[in-house]
């Protein structure tokens, strides 16, 4: 009888002892190794980290840091990290800097390359279990108001942000992260088949639309889209609402919040509107929602259509794609998405953010990593193949494709404010991308449809953390 | 320590670590979340109690009605075609022939397949420059070609075939064990008695596969009320919101939108429906059951 209670009681604690491995300790964000770090960790060097307790600061895991020799695994989370020659380049030179440093240290690149990477990550953040390092967009306010990133204003790179992008990686006056770059988005064109109809980059909405038409005249689809993708009909739609709104009022983005413009308001169903013009006009590829970014991109340099809408790394996919995929090159050409006055407003944005997880165990070598990513001879061709500008200063690049030139000018002709996407609520964003997709399915604009956008930014407007002035 | 104290500790040591698991995994997270349900949460920041908020807006966004309806139809869809087709597979599989094991393999394969790989496949034979539309023109029905998965008219009803193919064979098999288990005694009795085909279908088979149509109505309601991979791997619920489901507008209402509060919410109202209409289903069906 005693045999069974032992046996029994053994049982009991070993479960107990098996919940209480599994649980998790969520101190308010203070530094707990997540179970995927302590897995992922040579045993040599959980032993160092068992003893460091991060609170913030470098001191506390100098004794860890100091041991350079030892070896341990980085964990670095992104979602654009892909096969692209200057990516491959990127993440070969960044093992190659860090191994200087640490010799014995393995980095981890945690990419999922999806939009759902940012689901994964905020998940990830709350349960204790994200990387080390990580890539994020447009989340700086947000992780940091929920205590989830590391304070980096004293990093040296911290003092040399370019007054433009600071505003992406600070909060509350602190620097929570390191902007990969600046650029903008736009319409990409074929100058060859531009100029083999005799066309110019057109300059008004309407130059716009008969540029459409004789290339569809031509038998070449005018503009490729890959909406399988909600994220490509965010930057399509999203550089449209930017230059309407802000043509209407020089405070569109905060109005919106403020609720004296409304996503039912006549510049969203404008641009609404147009979205079906070109819809019923033919201007898109058939195909246009079951294909994604990449087929869509290929579409593209492939010739078979002339134009494309997408963010400032689009020449330097469309260089990757006449190299390794036999394309034939062409050059190309950049335009904005302008009103029909000619009026564009561009959102100069940082695509790519570069944080330190509050919980990493691994403080300083987070952030020695950090610094080997922004140094220049990494941080520059990465921007010149991402077609970015460099948001630190002191980093100058040359870009090979003269096209920046024309973004440039774009910029310089036009005007540039903060995303209005920062200004109002996830779901309400969401909803105008679903009436994007649901007009370039085919389906009848009707402007009660907006409605329920607007409805979702007043139910939601607690939920949005305001972009920093 | 008498008998009824040791047999009462006994009890206890042995069903302590299934009702600490169940509590920690299931108990508590269930009763947390009808607390997020009144709350407008985006998990970064604490909660904020919003009393019935979330539930009065569930029952006015479009996007929620529409899932729901969707969910109701892949339901329906289910138990009206689904099943009476999977049963008349079955008892066809059930007749001796000679292709009669490798069709039986055939239609069965579908559900080997992993959801995700069908809907990949799937996808791109259903892209606009897929098989499906090159078969249609080869045909000289270029009437006919669209993008299926991009049409709000066509999106959801393809979907729900695709549904229904990956689940025919699984409902069969089901159905073909039930058939099996129906004692060859009682056709041949019958067959004495004057009785064949639908009267022996109608008076014998049916009434003794109540038990396995039970279990296989469970199964397909379920199946249609739960379905969430399929449209999140080939349409993420668009175009618009024509494909949504259920879950899947509650998997975009959490991670896509941060709204956990509100993805909870509509959440426990779909557990809630779901534990209605299997109650109904089971006490209907249960009462047509007999035994052999």
């Amino acid at each position: 009888m005693r045999k069974t209670w032992t046996a029994m009681l053994s049982c009991v604690l070993l479960f107990c002892l098996f919940l209480t491995a599994c649980g998790g300790n969520n101190n308010g964000g203070d530094n707990t190794a997540s179970g995927n770090d302590a897995a992922n960790k040579p045993a040599n060097n959980q032993a160092a980290d068992s003893g460091s307790e991060n609170t913030g600061g470098n001191e506390a895991t100098s004794d860890v840091a100091g041991a350079n020799d030892e070896a341990f695994t980085i964990r670095v989370g992104a979602w654009f990290i892909d096969q692209r020659t200057f990516m491959k380049e990127f993440v070969a030179n960044v093992e190659k800097k860090y191994k200087e440093l640490y010799p014995n240290a393995t980095i981890q690149w945690d990419i999922l390359l999806d939009a759902k990477y940012f689901d994964k990550l905020k998940a990830e953040l709350a349960s204790n279990t994200a990387p080390d390092v990580f890539f994020q967009q447009g989340l700086t306010s947000t992780f940091a108001e929920g205590n989830y990133l590391v304070d980096l204003s004293d990093q040296e790179w911290a003092s040399k942000l370019h007054p433009g992008s600071v505003k992406f990686s600070k909060y509350d006056g602190n620097v929570y992260s390191a902007p990969m770059g600046v650029g903008t988005s736009g319409v990409w064109y074929n100058k060859k088949i531009f100029s083999d109809l005799g066309l110019e980059a057109p300059k008004t909405w309407d130059e716009f639309m008969q540029a459409c038409e004789k290339i569809k005249a031509a038998g070449i689809t005018p503009i490729a889209l890959g909406f399988k993708d909600m994220w490509t009909a965010q930057v399509f739609a999203g550089l449209m609402i930017q230059s309407a709104g802000f043509e209407s009022s020089k405070s569109f983005g905060k109005d919106l919040y403020d609720g004296a413009k409304k996503l039912d308001g006549p510049e969203m169903q404008g641009v609404m509107t147009k979205f079906q013009t070109m819809v019923e006009s033919g201007y898109f590829n058939k195909s246009a929602l079951s294909l994604d970014w990449p087929q869509s991109a290929e579409m593209f340099t492939t010739g078979k259509a002339a134009m494309i809408v997408q963010g400032p790394w689009m020449p330097g996919v469309a260089e990757d794609n006449f190299k390794t995929k036999g394309h034939a090159a062409f050059d190309l050409g950049y335009f904005p998405l302008m009103t029909d006055a000619g009026y564009h407003n561009l959102a100069v944005s940082v695509d790519q953010n570069l944080s330190i997880n509050k919980s990493t165990k691994l403080l300083q070598q987070a952030k020695d990593l950090v610094s080997v990513i922004l140094s220049p001879e990494i941080y520059g061709p990465y921007n010149v193949g991402n077609g970015n500008i460099p948001a630190i200063s002191g980093i100058e690049v040359n870009y090979p494709n003269p096209v920046f030139n024309e973004v440039k000018t774009a910029l310089a002709e036009g005007e540039s404010s903060g995303g209005f996407e920062g200004y109002i609520a996830t779901s309400a964003y969401t909803a105008l991308a679903e009436e994007v997709t649901k007009i370039v399915s085919g389906a009848k604009f009707n402007p009660d449809d907006l409605k329920e956008a607007q409805s979702k930014q007043d139910k939601d407007k607690s939920t949005i953390i305001l972009p920093s002035e | 320590m008498n008998m009824n104290r040791k047999g009462l500790l006994a009890g206890i040591a042995f069903a302590a670590p299934a009702t600490i698991l169940f509590s920690v995994f299931v108990a508590y997270p269930f009763l947390q979340s009808i607390y997020y349900s009144f709350t407008q949460w985006d998990s970064i920041r604490p909660p904020v109690y919003t009393g019935l908020e979330n539930y009065k807006e569930l029952f006015k966004d479009s996007k929620m009605i529409q899932a729901f309806n969707n969910t109701l139809k892949m339901t329906i869809f289910g138990i009206v075609v689904q099943n009476p087709l999977a049963l008349l597979l079955a008892v066809l599989l059930n007749r001796k022939f000679r292709t009669k094991a490798f069709l039986r393999t055939v239609f069965y394969m579908p559900v080997v397949v992993s959801l995700v790989v069908t809907s990949v496949v799937w996808g791109n034979i259903l892209q606009y420059d897929g098989l499906v539309n090159y078969l249609l023109t080869q045909l000289g029905l270029e009437s006919a070609v669209m993008d299926w998965l991009g049409n709000i008219n066509t999106v959801f009803p393809t979907i729900i075939l695709l549904t229904q193919w990956q689940a025919l064979g699984y409902c069969a098999v089901i159905y073909l064990a039930g058939l099996q288990s129906i004692p060859q005694e009682l056709y041949e009795a019958s067959t004495i008695d004057g009785a064949s085909g639908f009267r022996q279908f109608r008076y014998i088979t049916f009434p003794l596969l109540m038990p396995v149509v039970t279990i296989v109505l469970f199964l397909t309601i379920v199946g249609g009320l739960k379905l969430f991979d399929l449209p999140y791997v080939m349409t993420n619920g668009g175009p618009g919101s024509a494909s949504y489901t259920m879950t899947l507008a509650i998997y975009v209402a959490a991670f896509g939108n941060n709204t956990y509060g509100y993805a909870t919410a509509a959440g426990i109202v779909l557990m809630i429906f779901i534990m209605i209409v299997t109650f109904l289903q089971l006490h209907f069906t249960r009462k047509q059951e007999v035994e052999a």
